[in-house]
């Protein structure tokens, strides 16, 4: 069994500056109530420390940057944690706040080396917006002191050769072991890990109790704690609290790129696209209409994707076209982005045809073109049972090729949308002048009427159709029906 | 035996074809019209990569003249796209592998240049057709026009009532007024058979201009 351990240094303030990269170098102070959760490697340079309240932080250090806790995006850290670590093994083991253990065993054969695989994992958590430390040994325990210890990637090939060399203060940070226990390991003089191991096990057991006993098992680089993959999430999501009320769509949309940048980097980790957004924005409760329905404090709303995608462009797009349309009833306070993910479609190449675009290209193609001109008028069209000059348009999901025949010369029709109104002048029954928008001329010749009946079971359609010479040259299709004279088109 | 060694050499014999019609594709192939004349003047039909404009007046069979570019490349088994600006495409009587073919329908022109830029884009498409009507590109659109299907390596056919892309464009087909073709009359009823007209290369950069076709379209 080999196991990594990925553990993010301060967690929370990660998981802040992950929700506002502008942080990454400032002196940033996460507290909870009147105490210091967490503080960036600025914010003790600047004489500041975790056992320190609030007001005496603020007195130390004014320049500091002070955030409240924020659970939601830790939460959403920690999930993006867990997806670094599936994009490398399907067995990972979300076991704490900032840390995971990942299942590496088996993946020699993807990677040269444990230390390119745990490189390779850093790599991919700095995508994300994390730094991680990277540890990886035989058992749970040994690989989270490995992660600890340095800020490079360790490999440990033998547990107690690590271990015995490290100062105790490490194994009971991996552990969270009992005051009262460190207190009297440490009276007993136990400086190191090594010196641990060495005591007999069965006096150990007998003077510290299980607790004890199992410090000395580790120690001893025999734990062997089983991992506990956690099952599959099916969530992608990522909020944000926005310091002030935000009105301006313009900035809304540069914090809603933000939020779908991180969640396709997440969607990539595990090779997956997103075909859907469900985006939902707090609104400012002061400037809500407190005449307006329940629930008006937020405005949630959903929006689709013609075709699964990562591309963020696109997303961001969507979800700005969304908003456009009907702009948010008042400042918005928070907002949350959830992606609902899909597999993008897999193709069969043909080995006599010619390569197509790739399915991922394709499908982030017709989102792009569906957020651009409506996710109705694109895609292929197909024609149902009927006689009337209509269509459909269905996504677009090419077919292996069916064959063509080339050499057909069919006369197109170019078709108006809708039928343009007209005025026909009859002569003795006959059409004799016709006149539509842009369209006037005397008809040369004319062929028809050609009946046609549909939908005579839903709502009957009667037409009559003729074809028509003008005299400017064209020949026009035209039908008269219950409503009037019509032009549906000319042939081009 | 006799009829699978029979069997077995009409496979080989399907498959080679199907191979030499491989080697045939170059990498700066073709995509051919289907009209003898106008072909060989542009080298054997359209080249992939490069921008061709068709033009005419109202009902001189522009359309029909794309589609059978769309079904040309349709038959070497290329995906088609076409982005119809004047919303007038009619997909009955096109004769097209509909599921194989990209139909996009922008609102106005600026949408319509975006639309054929990321359909470019996507690259895979063996011809696209950017069908105008009656509207007008803005300047410089053919440059960006060219520039892309060069990158997309896509035969792209601009089809609109003047010619508009000036040296951007590989050629120029004019197409004349449509002559109509009517059966019938008298005692008999008279039915729309179909049109004829004539295609003219009139600005040639693969070939000398002056080449035209007579073509006919039947309903």
């Amino acid at each position: 069994v080999r196991l990594a351990c990925l553990d993010v240094p301060h967690f929370s303030v990660q998981s802040i500056v992950r929700g506002d990269p502008e942080l990454v170098d400032a002196p940033l102070v996460v507290t909870d109530g009147n105490s210091l959760v967490d503080l960036s490697a600025a914010a003790v340079g600047l004489g500041l420390h975790p056992s320190m309240t609030l007001p005496q932080a603020r007195a130390v250090a004014p320049e500091a940057k002070f955030r409240p806790r924020s659970l939601e995006l830790e939460a959403a850290a920690a999930a993006a944690l867990g997806d670094v670590g599936a994009a490398f093994s399907p067995r990972v083991e979300l076991a704490g706040p900032g840390h995971i253990f990942v299942d590496v065993g088996g993946l020699g054969r993807l990677w040269p080396s444990e230390l390119e695989l745990a490189r390779a994992m850093a790599t991919m958590a700095e995508r994300l917006g994390l730094t991680v430390r990277v540890g990886v040994a035989h058992d749970k325990v040994t690989s989270r002191i490995a992660a600890v210890v340095a800020d490079e990637p360790v490999i440990v090939a033998y547990s107690p050769a690590f271990l015995a060399p490290l100062p105790i203060e490490a194994l009971f940070a991996a552990v969270d072991a009992d005051a009262e226990l460190v207190a009297t390991l440490r009276r007993w003089g136990v400086r190191r890990i090594g010196e641990l191991a060495t005591l007999p096990s069965g006096g150990v057991a007998l003077r510290l109790g299980a607790g004890g006993a199992r410090l000395a098992q580790i120690a001893r680089g025999e734990a062997q704690d089983a991992l506990v993959p956690r099952p599959e999430p099916l969530v992608f999501e990522e909020g944000l609290e926005l310091e002030w009320p935000v009105e301006d769509l313009t900035a809304l949309v540069f914090v809603l790129r933000r939020l779908v940048e991180n969640l396709v980097a997440r969607l990539t980790c595990r090779g997956l696209s997103a075909n859907g957004l469900l985006l939902q924005l707090k609104l400012d409760r002061g400037r809500v209409d407190p005449t307006a329905r329940a629930g008006a404090g937020t405005d949630v709303r959903s929006v689709s994707v013609a075709a699964p995608t990562r591309h963020v462009p696109t997303l961001v797009e969507l979800a700005r076209l969304a908003l456009e349309r009907t702009p948010p009833p008042a400042p918005v306070t928070a907002l949350s982005l959830q992606l609902t993910s899909a597999r993008a479609r897999p193709a069969q190449l043909g080995f006599f045809e010619p390569a197509g675009p790739s399915p991922d290209k394709l499908a982030t193609t017709l989102a792009r073109l569906a957020a651009l001109v409506g996710e109705d008028r694109v895609g292929s069209p197909q024609l149902p049972d009927s006689h009337l000059n209509t269509f459909i348009v269905e996504k677009f999901e090419p077919t292996p090729a069916a064959k063509v025949e080339a050499e057909a010369r069919a006369l197109a029709l170019h078709a108006l949308r809708p039928p343009s109104n007209a005025e026909v002048q009859l002569d003795r029954g006959r059409p004799r002048y016709l006149t539509a928008e842009g369209i006037a001329g005397q008809v040369l010749a004319a062929a028809g009427p050609y009946r046609v009946r549909d939908g005579w079971w839903q709502s009957p359609i009667a037409r009559e159709y003729y074809d028509m010479e003008l005299s400017d040259g064209a020949v026009y299709r035209v039908f008269q029906d219950s409503q009037g004279w019509f032009v549906e088109g000319w042939y081009e | 035996v006799a009829a699978s060694a029979a069997r077995i050499a009409e496979v080989l014999a399907g498959l080679r074809a199907r191979t030499a019609r491989l080697q045939e594709l170059p990498a700066g192939r073709v995509v051919p019209f289907g009209l003898g004349p106008v072909d060989e003047a542009l080298g054997g039909g359209l080249p992939r990569g490069r921008v061709v404009e068709a033009y005419g007046p109202r009902g001189s069979g522009r359309l029909s003249l794309a589609l059978m570019l769309l079904r040309s490349a349709q038959a070497q088994g290329e995906l088609v796209a076409i982005v119809d600006v004047a919303d007038a495409f009619d997909p009955r009587g096109a004769c097209l592998d509909l599921a194989r073919l990209l139909w996009v329908r922008p609102k106005n022109m600026a949408d319509g240049l975006l639309a054929i830029d990321r359909v470019l884009d996507a690259g895979g498409f063996g011809a696209a057709v950017l069908y105008l009507g009656q509207a007008w590109m803005r300047e410089g659109a053919g440059l960006r026009l060219q520039r892309r299907a060069e990158q997309a390596k896509c035969a792209l056919l601009v089809v609109g009532q003047r010619a508009q892309l000036g040296s951007f464009s590989a050629a120029s087909l004019e197409l004349k007024r449509a002559r109509p073709s009517w059966s019938g009359g008298g005692l008999q009823p008279l039915l729309l058979d179909g049109a004829f007209t004539c295609v003219e290369v009139v600005r040639n950069k693969l070939g000398p201009p002056g080449d035209s076709q007579s073509l006919a379209f039947s309903r």
